[in-house]
């Protein structure tokens, strides 16, 4: 059977313009959006630049804990948010345990590996028997475990789980309060090895850890098993010919990017330096996911530059938004709203342009099999 | 072969990142430290707070104590180190001492009185565990049910995005 495109003209310069702004019809959407908010807002370069360099090093690492599971054909990762629960837990022993600074993220990550594991293995077999609706199967376990973080935190800790403490639990002698105080690890990633430059601090430390994660997913893309994700994202039917095991393959791709979320949050949460109990990982695979395809990734193709330009720019219009809101409307509120509006569209649009190129694939094939046959037939006559 | 091979490197990762947590345990268990300068009644005795208690810890002041006040730090691990220079009566020459002292895992805030330990006492004299007496309403910081997002589902409220992400 023939294989030749329909299509093999060369395109002209303005086509390929064309073609260039509708496949990153979102970051050059953002672009133009933070060029209209910066002037506007009157924020200093040097505070922007602060801003988003500390944004950055929060931030980074949560994103880049996504392109994993794209790699093995997942889509994003709502599930992600398991990660941040684990995460989360992992804090609050630390925290009552009173071990501080350095050694106390460390042992948190320490403690977060064996959580994440057991709910990436959990989300994982259950993304298995939904093949195809991943992305919406993970946003509803992230309710479901949310649920039973809730009953955990809330009515086991203090009850069942050892929590000595009376600063983190509730003062009825079982919960966790609705805010445990980071203070004795806040920033301490980020002050390490910091380095100061026109006002701007640069947290060396955290962005050494963000280039190891990236390091990480670059070389693991090369191994076997990187390899053999790449192919289960590709086609899964061929993989599973190939000899590659799907599942166990599409499992792990989820459990590491439920750890490398893990560790995320509570780099994260360091940074901040205090943990919202009930809410600090409600919203955060929303965000993350909405700063990945602000930086021109789809749901079936990321890399790490995805990563950095949605950061720097869905980061940037937070800042700027609100302000800009404020001084064109006079209500800065118009700005949270428009923040809002803007990270669930921007997530929107994302799903309906990679259904609508999915579509668009599938009936340029089925055009092409017709002119085959219709070839064939010729032929035959 | 292979599969003994990666069962081996399963175990020692477990076995490295325990390790590891222990370590952490023990390097950066936090621990508050309260320096009283306050007359200590021990054993009968009587021993008297200096009039002037300077204290350095890693070459930072950290609490200058007339009699009857505390000065308070933070450690982390097990050992602390502090300068005191004592002042022991108005007009006497300073005295600077280099203490060293192991303080209990079990012990987040730990009191140690400067006099006693001057003294050379037991440390079950001059050292002794912090009470708070700090108290706290029933409803405190109780999560209501907007924090627990109940009822509402993906109401409003989960819209709301707060401004330092």
């Amino acid at each position: 059977m023939s294989t030749k495109p329909i299509n093999t003209k060369e395109k002209n310069p303005l086509q390929k313009a064309t073609g260039f702004l509708r496949n990153n019809s979102v970051p050059v959407m953002f672009i133009l959006i933070c060029a209209v908010c910066i002037p506007i807002s009157g924020f200093s370069p040097s505070y922007l630049l602060s801003e988003i360099v500390t944004r950055m090093g929060r931030n980074t690492f949560l994103i880049l804990s996504l392109l994993i599971p794209i790699m093995a054909g997942m889509g994003l990762n709502f599930g992600m948010t398991l990660g941040a629960m684990a995460g989360e837990i992992a804090l609050i022993f630390v925290s009552d345990w009173q071990i501080w600074g350095i050694p106390g993220v460390i042992l948190a990550m320490i403690i977060s590996i064996p959580f994440s594991v057991l709910l990436g293995l959990l989300c994982g077999k259950i993304l298995n028997m939904a093949k195809g609706r991943e992305m919406v199967t993970s946003y509803i376990i992230s309710y479901f475990i949310n649920g039973i973080y809730q009953l955990i935190v809330l009515y086991m800790m203090g009850s069942l789980i050892p929590i000595i403490h009376s600063s983190i639990k509730l003062p009825r002698g079982y919960g966790i309060r609705n805010t445990v105080s980071l203070l004795n690890m806040r920033q301490c990633i980020d002050n390490l090895l910091a380095i100061n430059i026109g006002g701007v601090k640069i947290p060396m430390l955290t962005f050494i850890i963000i280039a190891g994660a990236c390091l990480f997913i670059i070389w693991f893309r090369k191994t076997k098993l990187g390899q053999d994700m790449r192919a289960v994202g590709q086609d899964m039917q061929v993989a599973r010919d190939a000899g590659i095991n799907v599942e166990r393959t599409r499992i792990i791709s989820i459990v590491i990017s439920t750890v490398l979320a893990g560790f995320g949050m509570i780099l994260y949460l360091q940074n901040m330096g205090n943990i919202s109990t009930y809410s600090s990982h409600s919203q955060i695979g929303m965000f993350c996911i909405a700063a990945l395809l602000v930086g021109g990734a789809s749901v079936d193709k990321a890399s790490i530059g995805n990563v950095f330009l949605g950061v720097t720019l869905f980061h940037l219009m937070f800042i700027v938004a609100p302000q800009a809101g404020a001084k064109i409307t006079g209500d800065s509120m118009i700005g949270e709203y428009f923040r809002v509006f803007v990270s669930y569209g921007v997530i929107t649009v994302a799903l309906v342009m990679y259904e609508t190129k999915k579509r668009k694939a599938k009936s340029l094939l089925g055009a092409q099999l017709r002119l085959d046959q219709l070839k064939e037939e010729d032929e035959v006559k | 072969m292979k599969s003994k091979r990666s069962l081996l490197i399963r175990i020692t990762t477990v076995v490295v990142l325990l390790l590891i947590a222990g370590a952490m345990f023990i390097v950066g268990r936090g621990h508050t430290i309260y320096i009283d300068n306050k007359t200590l009644e021990y054993d009968g005795q009587t021993y008297s707070a200096a009039h002037r208690a300077e204290i350095f810890v890693n070459g930072e002041k950290i609490a200058k104590l007339s009699k009857r006040e505390r000065g308070m730090a933070t450690c982390m691990g097990q050992s602390f180190t502090m300068e005191v220079t004592i002042t022991q009566d108005k007009g006497d020459e300073p005295k600077t001492y280099t203490i060293t002292q192991q303080l209990p895992y079990s012990m987040d805030g730990i009191v140690i009185n400067l006099p006693g330990y001057l003294a050379g006492l037991s440390e079950e004299a001059y050292l002794t565990p912090f009470v708070s007496m700090a108290t706290t309403t029933e409803d405190e910081e109780a999560p209501t049910e907007d924090d627990l997002m109940m009822d509402e589902g993906m109401g409003a409220e989960d819209l709301s995005i707060p401004s330092d992400i």
